[in-house]
């Protein structure tokens, strides 16, 4: 009986002593973006991080090439935007982006919120983003274009994802991305809700080198894929952290920016050498 | 003389020896070792500094504010941040970091500071500030030049200099130096961290009796002065040569972790003040002591050296330890620790004959 008590002792203390030591695993990505989609990584309270990223045009195919050197004389998308921490867990952030889809000229705004965070006593990171997107560009006259825009609502489109994310070690971390996109306004032969589940990776050559990749796969009603020429995104990357800034370059055959344009509207095939180069700056300050 | 006749002067002349014994026994004041120097000094007649506040008039609501500034950048919940990079406690300590305050020894506040739980850190601890006579001392003039000849004399001169400079924040409104004032003299030395004989205390007790002499006053105050240094030495000291580093005998990599965490750390861990982050990862070892070999920005020898410049777009920067801030010795140390991080392997102290 007294064995007992004291084993029941040792075990009451261990589970105290280890509740006190939780250890929080940091540095899951390197940056708040894997490639296109969001990571787990938050900014920390009080930090905007600033944000401009550009995606050339096609390297190979019909328009690629020597003659537009190999893309760069074309400009895919390009974005620019201010994020900032509210606080550790919860971030928000606007981003004006050219646009690479049926819409031009869009804004964005999301929430991100971290739901769990890894660390010795939870196997894994979790967060949630809401997105919403408006695009300002001039409505068609044609009735049937997808740009028609017959009201305010229909220039609007809002993405929510879910990210679950673990670090298996100092160098290689994965993440899990269920994705739903909602587009008010879309085109024949097109579908408003859009449903993804994509997976992104993390391969850390040095402390200031990694290797970033990600896939998602698009569930597609049936023949919006035929009817669309649509692909999966699929994007391969090189990412520099300096000490502040984080540099991305990329290799993606997405075209545009953000959940809303990526998911849904993803028509270049890497088979026929359309992809292209991109890269990311982001500079984090204090405030 | 009868008998009791005898007993009776016996008495008086007991009692009254015993009175006047007594009265000049209390005319020598008990002096208490929670007493602030400076007011010691005071009472001494020591010329005081701009900046003294006598304990009896330190206001706990400033104190307060003091204190909610130094450590928050805050001085209440509706006030105007003082700097958005640092605060006060980043780069400065506010309890004792030496175990003997006559000394300015790196290696020897190591130690110390591991024991009592505080930082190691390159900002003289504000602990005793008020007991200074002299701020940004020896080669400061080096990095901040002129700036700091109206420092150097006057401590609210020199808050006000680490607050716009090496803070990159605001200046201090009249309201919270006031606040700070208070709060640093609330944090001056004592008489128990000079660790006196007792023979100096009784000295010290007797010099503060209404019938001392000047000269004793006078000896009172050296005294009371020898124990502590009223400025804090900085020696620049330029990075290693490429050909003397790794050179120290026996480094101690256990040292080497005492600052890796104590100091390093401070301010390159997750949620740290910079965006440079440091982790006990074999990456970032590997990556410090790759870079060691180099005169480049990240390399520990030269960084802590050299520290870097605020520029623009980005005005935060890391001031350089200075020779009485951390040793050659101490930059070996933590080196060594991070060489053996970096392979993986259990640290341990070599013992034995070098091979160099």
């Amino acid at each position: 009986m007294k064995k007992l008590l004291l084993l029941a002792l040792i075990f009451y203390t261990t589970t105290v002593f280890s509740q006190d030591e939780i250890e929080y695993t940091y540095n899951t990505f390197n940056s708040s973006r894997v490639i296109n989609s969001h990571s787990t990584e938050m900014l920390e309270k009080r930090t905007m991080d600033f944000r401009i990223g550009h995606r050339f045009g096609d390297i190979a195919g019909a328009i690629g090439g020597p003659g537009t050197l190999f893309g760069i004389d074309n400009s895919a998308d390009i974005s620019i935007g201010l994020e900032y921490g509210i606080t550790n867990n919860l971030n928000f952030g606007i981003t004006r982006m050219k646009g690479a889809g049926p819409y031009r000229q869009l804004y964005e705004g999301f929430l991100k919120y971290k739901i769990l965070a890894q660390s010795s006593k939870t196997p894994l990171s979790l967060v949630g983003l809401i997105k919403y997107n408006v695009t300002s560009m001039k409505a068609s006259t044609d009735k049937t274009s997808p740009t028609a825009f017959p009201d305010f609502v229909s220039r609007t489109s809002g993405s929510y994802q879910l990210m679950l994310a673990r670090k298996f070690s100092e160098r290689f971390s994965m993440q899990l991305v269920p994705t739903f996109v909602h587009r008010n306004y879309v085109g024949f032969n097109d579908q408003n809700s859009t449903l993804a589940i994509g997976a992104g990776a993390r391969f850390q050559i040095s402390k200031l080198i990694g290797v970033i990749g990600e896939y998602h796969y698009i569930f597609f009603e049936e023949g919006v894929q035929d009817n669309l020429g649509l692909t999966n995104p699929i994007a391969l990357g090189v990412e520099f952290d300096t000490g502040g800034h984080i540099f991305q370059l990329n290799f993606t055959n997405s075209r545009g920016f953000g959940e809303a344009q990526y998911i849904p509207s993803t028509s270049s095939s890497v088979a026929d050498g359309e992809f292209r180069f991109g890269f990311t700056i982001a500079r984090i300050f204090k405030l | 003389m009868k008998l009791k006749t005898k007993i009776v002067l016996i008495s008086f002349f007991f009692v009254t020896g015993c009175f006047v014994l007594t009265s000049f026994v209390n005319n020598i004041k008990k002096i208490e070792s929670a007493e602030k120097v400076s007011d010691i000094l005071y009472k001494l007649g020591d010329k005081m500094s701009l900046h003294f506040i006598a304990s009896n008039k330190l206001d706990s609501n400033k104190v307060n504010s003091g204190y909610n500034l130094v450590t928050t950048g805050f001085m209440s919940p509706n006030s105007k941040r003082q700097s958005k990079h640092f605060v006060c406690t980043n780069c400065h300590n506010i309890g004792r970091e030496d175990p003997d305050l006559t000394q300015s020894n790196p290696e020897d506040r190591l130690t110390y500071v591991a024991e009592k739980g505080l930082n190691f850190l390159p900002g003289t601890t504000l602990f005793g500030q008020v007991n200074k006579k002299q701020w940004y001392n020896g080669d400061y003039y080096k990095k901040y030049g002129d700036l700091v000849v109206s420092s150097r004399d006057t401590l609210e001169n020199a808050i006000q200099l680490c607050a716009t400079v090496c803070s990159q924040g605001r200046v201090l409104d009249e309201k919270e130096m006031d606040a700070v004032m208070h709060y640093f003299n609330s944090i001056g030395y004592t008489l128990k961290d000079l660790n006196l004989t007792e023979l100096e205390k009784t000295y010290l007790s007797k010099s503060l009796s209404s019938n001392a002499l000047d000269e004793d006053k006078k000896g009172a105050m050296k005294i009371i002065k020898s124990k502590y240094l009223d400025y804090s030495p900085a020696t620049f000291m330029e990075p290693m040569a490429l050909d003397k580093r790794r050179k120290s005998i026996y480094p101690n990599p256990f040292n080497g972790k005492k600052i890796y965490e104590l100091s390093c750390l401070t301010c390159h861990k997750e949620g740290g003040v910079t965006n440079y982050k440091l982790s006990n990862e074999k990456l970032t070892f590997k990556h410090l002591d790759y870079w060691s070999n180099t005169h480049k920005v990240f390399s520990v020898y030269d960084i802590t050296r050299k520290g870097t410049y605020s520029k623009n777009g980005y005005k935060p920067y890391m001031p350089n330890y200075t020779k009485e801030r951390m040793s050659n010795r101490q930059l070996e140390d933590l080196m060594e620790f991070i060489r053996q991080k970096s392979e993986g392997i259990k640290l341990s102290q070599f013992v034995g004959t070098p091979s160099f």
